[in-house]
């Protein structure tokens, strides 16, 4: 008898007292034999964690040489020293590593169950997963993972519970007296980072499938972004975050209340993206280096917050402007008193007098009508004043000023804000401040040590108003999935290298310098026919990177997944999207199963797809989160300088040989290969050295020689574009002559011959001798003995 | 004021939350910097991505490289200006990070083969906070001796300039070089 199970109970009339309850029953059919590890626990990919952390070993950077984390303590551990629990300093780097991507992780599980909890409450377990007619492998990492095929938002939950509980596990092992190598802590720190794209995409997709983003939708609608795009005259409500749930909720009351074309919804961080996905006449102001812009100017009627990156003053911020704050998150209910169940009319009423400076509203469905409400009344009373101060006012204050360049030493960038005062007080000139501006993440550091009480922010945005509210432009709102008909377009020219990368611009805005070097970065991949994708913070600041004719590389680039195209994929939690597209070229293009074989398919990455990532401005946990599961599903990615405060990176060393080697599936040998990345988290001073990484990065030992010729071409010619040479380790990627940029063959291999000692055939221009390995075409890679194993079926000895 | 008052008084850090517990950086004068370059057996200059907008940084280190022959290693795209005035540096593709995780291998032989360097002397890094962290990570976990010649003191290298405003900071630069 097959049983129809579902959830529910069941009761046995022959044993009275006796119930059988049914919890939650995935349905799932036999679409694919399971792989090896299903569900892995915290130590079920160790060795594919050494294998990585093996050739790219961790380097620290102590941010601190003690530890105070237990009442031992606290213990000096510099030079390495040992603490009174008997922990070095370099595990102590790594403990702290994976508790970074373990808030980062937890914030992403926690947006994801809430998004999730809410779904089921309306839209019923059975709400389908339906990505679109051409998305038919709905949820990589989900698959790849934990082994399932989810069909319904119900489905999701089981995925969440196992995530859940995987991240206990690992802050289990943070307590003291735990692991004593750094390298069982990196290893939990991928292990984190793995659970983080399963929970985004989680996130996600549940998102999509529910309230219709757009669908993988390369042509999906561009959207107004920028600090000059909201119109002034309606009232405005501004809403920071990254859950959507708040904002949904005040698009559905403007438009059940014909209101949609009388009040602006502007968002800042991933909640604006997730607005616009959800609604594109919503407007992205920016990231989040402009929550402090955007309060200070006063604009905003109201602000509504809801979670994760939001600045920490936001309140005191915005009470000092006279704006209302309604805080909707459990995550950041900013000590105001929960009023959830009370009356709206008295609500609004205490917001738009004063009485209250704000409010929690912890259901999002109540938020709307709350919102719109208070943003109509606020704007009728207050009228509008100056953004930031009077031109009176900017005099004065940049009077006070006495050079004491204490604003400078508390500047995360140094910037010279004494320069720019002294400049100002003594010959009117505010054009320093506009210098500053477009670098300035506005975190108001300097206005803290200031004993002139200077209000430096508004002074420097004041000062650049024209420069900030001319930065507009038009974003493409996040399309979501990669359409598995786009991987079956790209996957091959993708893995023989013929399209020479796939650059994901990725994270948070800390940059190191202005915001417009992103945009230069971008564009220098996408002339050369890279594919780009790009998500949260850097798809906004994309955004407002213009040309002469004001448009923005979304207009000028198609929104497709192919060479030479843009592809915003969403906010924070769509980064998964960009994990399951190369999962994908794995599964698509190259018949790979997926379910639950994760070392498998990280180890194809790894040695195939010329993904890389850059982080430019990452500061947030949840990107060193992203990061480590991108870098444990073998994707590298170069970061901004800011992004050494994270402490730990794996750089390769390129001349230990030994290091860098794979079983060929072809030949049935263990060879030795190119150093090819010889990195998987390394940061760039400058933008021209981070062009330069990230085509260098692009290179995989399985490239075929016309995918390595294309490859080695752009980075050669990236570097002596920018660094005005030669790399220095071309050599070490070239197999065979073919491999060599065709116009500079004959320069090249007399290079090789006199510099480096190789033998080579004049006559017929060919290498006889000096490289790493030669070129085979059936080359076939893998650092994994199980999967070697399953190829050759022949037995490893180890 | 005068250089030398500045090398006397009490300096502050780049970042007054960059602190750690072991010894903070020793002022170093620039004679001292000098004969420290002279003394080393075999010393590197480390150049950063501030060179591409401060062509007398370049200035400096093409004289420096000029008078002591001590190798460049160039980051952060500084190798561009340097080889358009005829410096080679032994290096250019590689990152401060890349460079940094080198020298805390005992077993690297260097760009050049003749072995770990005993001395890196840093200069022209846009962003203070990423020099300091590599210094940071060179302090506890390498041998190498470590000096910074640049604007900002730099608390986690063994020897560093303190923080000069933009004349005197030129000035001491021209100093190293008049030894």
């Amino acid at each position: 008898m097959v049983m129809d199970l579902r959830d529910g109970f069941i009761v046995l009339d022959e044993m009275r007292n006796v119930t059988i309850r049914i919890g939650k029953v995935i349905e799932e059919d036999e679409w694919e034999p399971m792989g090896p590890t299903p569900k892995p626990h915290i130590l079920d990919l160790r060795y594919w964690d050494q294998k990585l952390l093996e050739r790219y070993e961790p380097f620290y950077a102590p941010m601190q040489d003690f530890c105070n984390l237990c009442t031992m303590g606290p213990c000096e551990l510099s030079h390495n020293k040992e603490g009174a629990c008997g922990i070095d300093l370099k595990t102590q780097k790594a403990r702290l590593v994976v508790l970074a991507c373990l808030i980062g992780a937890s914030s992403h599980t926690a947006h994801a169950r809430h998004l999730v909890h809410y779904l089921v409450e309306k839209f019923g377990r059975d709400h389908p997963i339906d990505l679109g007619n051409n998305v038919n492998i709905e949820a990589p990492n989900v698959r790849l993972v934990f082994g399932i095929r989810p069909k319904t938002i119900g489905d999701l939950e089981t995925v969440l519970d196992y995530v859940e509980q995987e991240l206990v596990r690992v802050l289990h092992t943070l307590h003291t007296g735990q692991e004593e190598s750094y390298l069982d802590y990196e290893s939990k720190a991928l292990h984190v980072g793995m659970l983080d794209h399963v929970a985004m995409e989680v996130a996600d997709i549940a998102q999509v499938a529910a309230f219709n983003y757009p669908k993988g939708d390369p042509d999906a609608p561009l959207v107004e972004t920028g600090f000059g795009v909201l119109d002034l005259n309606k009232p405005v409500i501004l809403i920071i975050g990254h859950n959507v749930l708040p904002a949904r909720n005040i698009v559905d009351y403007l438009e059940e209340h014909g209101l949609e074309n009388e009040v602006e919804v502007a968002g800042l961080c991933c909640t604006a993206i997730d607005t616009t996905r959800y609604d594109p006449k919503a407007k992205i102001v920016g990231t989040l280096s402009f929550e402090l812009r955007a309060i200070r100017s006063g604009i905003p009627d109201v602000v509504v917050t809801d979670e994760q990156c939001i600045r920490a003053d936001t309140l005191r911020e915005c009470s000092k402007m006279g704006i209302p704050v309604i805080a909707t998150s459990e995550a950041a209910s900013r000590g105001l008193p929960d009023r959830t169940h009370e009356n709206p009319d008295v609500i609004v009423e205490d917001l738009v007098s004063g009485r209250a400076k704000g409010v929690l509203i912890r259901d999002p469905d109540k938020v709307g009508e709350i919102a719109v409400r208070v943003a109509i009344e606020v704007r009728k009373r207050k009228g509008r004043k100056e953004p930031f101060m009077s031109e009176e006012e900017l005099k004065a204050e940049v009077q006070k000023c006495t050079g004491c360049a204490r604003c400078v030493f508390s500047c995360p960038h140094n910037l010279r804000i004494d320069v720019a005062m002294q400049h100002a007080k003594k010959k009117g000139d505010f054009s320093k401040f506009r210098e500053i501006e477009p670098t300035c993440i506005a975190c108001g550091r300097c206005e803290q040590v200031c004993p002139k009480g200077i209000r430096i922010v508004d002074v420097i945005m004041k000062s650049s108003l024209d420069q900030l509210k001319s930065k507009t432009g038009k974003s493409r709102a996040g399309r979501g999935p990669i359409q598995d008909v786009e991987i079956r377009k790209v996957g091959q020219p993708i893995v023989m290298g013929t399209i020479p990368g796939v650059i994901a611009a990725i994270g948070c805005p800390n940059y190191p310098r202005a915001r417009e070097e992103l945009g230069q970065i971008v564009e220098e991949f996408l002339k050369r026919r890279y594919i780009v994708v790009t998500s949260g913070c850097h798809a906004m600041d994309l955004g407002m990177y213009t040309d002469e004719e004001g448009k923005s590389l979304y207009e000028k680039y198609p929104g497709s997944f192919d060479a030479g195209g843009l592809v915003n994929v969403g906010s924070c939690v769509a980064n998964s999207h960009i994990s399951g597209a190369v999962i994908k070229i794995a599964a698509i293009f190259a018949q790979r199963p997926l379910r639950g074989n994760y070392a498998e398919i990280a180890d194809y990455i790894l040695n195939r797809i010329g993904a890389v990532g850059l982080a430019w401005g990452a500061y947030s946990q949840k990107a060193a989160s992203i990061a480590t599961g991108f870098n444990r599903l073998g994707v590298p990615a170069v970061v901004g300088p800011h992004s050494t405060k994270y402490r730990r990176a794996y750089i390769g060393k390129y001349w230990k040989k030994e290091k860098w080697w794979v079983y060929d599936i072809k030949s049935k040998k263990k060879i030795p290969v190119e150093p090819a990345p010889d990195a998987l988290l390394v940061c760039a001073e400058t933008k021209e050295e981070a062009i330069v990484q990230l085509a260098r990065l692009c290179i995989r030992p399985a490239d075929t020689y016309l995918g390595r010729q294309i490859k080695l071409t752009h980075y050669i010619e990236l570097s002596q574009k920018y660094l005005g040479c030669l790399p220095d380790d071309w050599h070490l990627y070239v197999r065979t002559e073919a491999d060599l940029p065709v116009k500079m063959r004959d320069q090249l291999l007399k290079i090789l011959e006199d510099e480096h000692g190789w033998k080579i055939d004049w006559k017929n221009k060919k290498i006889l001798e000096g490289p790493i390995r030669q070129y085979d075409a059936g080359f076939n890679p893998t650092l994994v003995e199980h999967v070697y194993e399953k190829y050759t079926g022949e037995k490893i000895i180890r | 004021m005068s250089l030398d008052k500045a090398f006397e008084r009490v300096t502050r850090i780049f970042n007054p939350a960059d602190v750690q517990v072991s010894k903070c950086a020793s002022i170093i004068k620039p004679k001292v910097v000098a004969t420290m370059i002279k003394k080393s057996k075999h010393p590197v200059l480390i150049t950063g991505g501030k060179l591409l907008e401060d062509e007398r940084l370049v200035d400096f280190v093409v004289k420096l490289h000029e008078k002591t022959g001590m190798d460049v290693i160039a980051t952060g795209g500084s190798s561009r200006p340097l080889i358009e005035r005829g410096v080679e540096p032994v290096a250019t593709v590689f990152t401060l990070h890349y460079v940094t995780q080198y020298l805390t291998d005992p077993n690297w032989k260097g760009f050049d083969g003749k072995g770990n360097y005993d001395l890196a002397v840093f200069i022209g890094f846009t962003a203070p906070y990423y020099l300091s962290r590599m210094l940071s990570a060179l302090k506890h976990f390498s041998r190498v001796n470590t000096i910074s010649i640049c604007e900002y003191y730099q608390p986690h290298a063994k020897f560093s300039f303190p923080n000069l405003n933009e004349d005197l900071y030129y000035e001491a630069l021209n100093m190293i070089l008049e030894v």
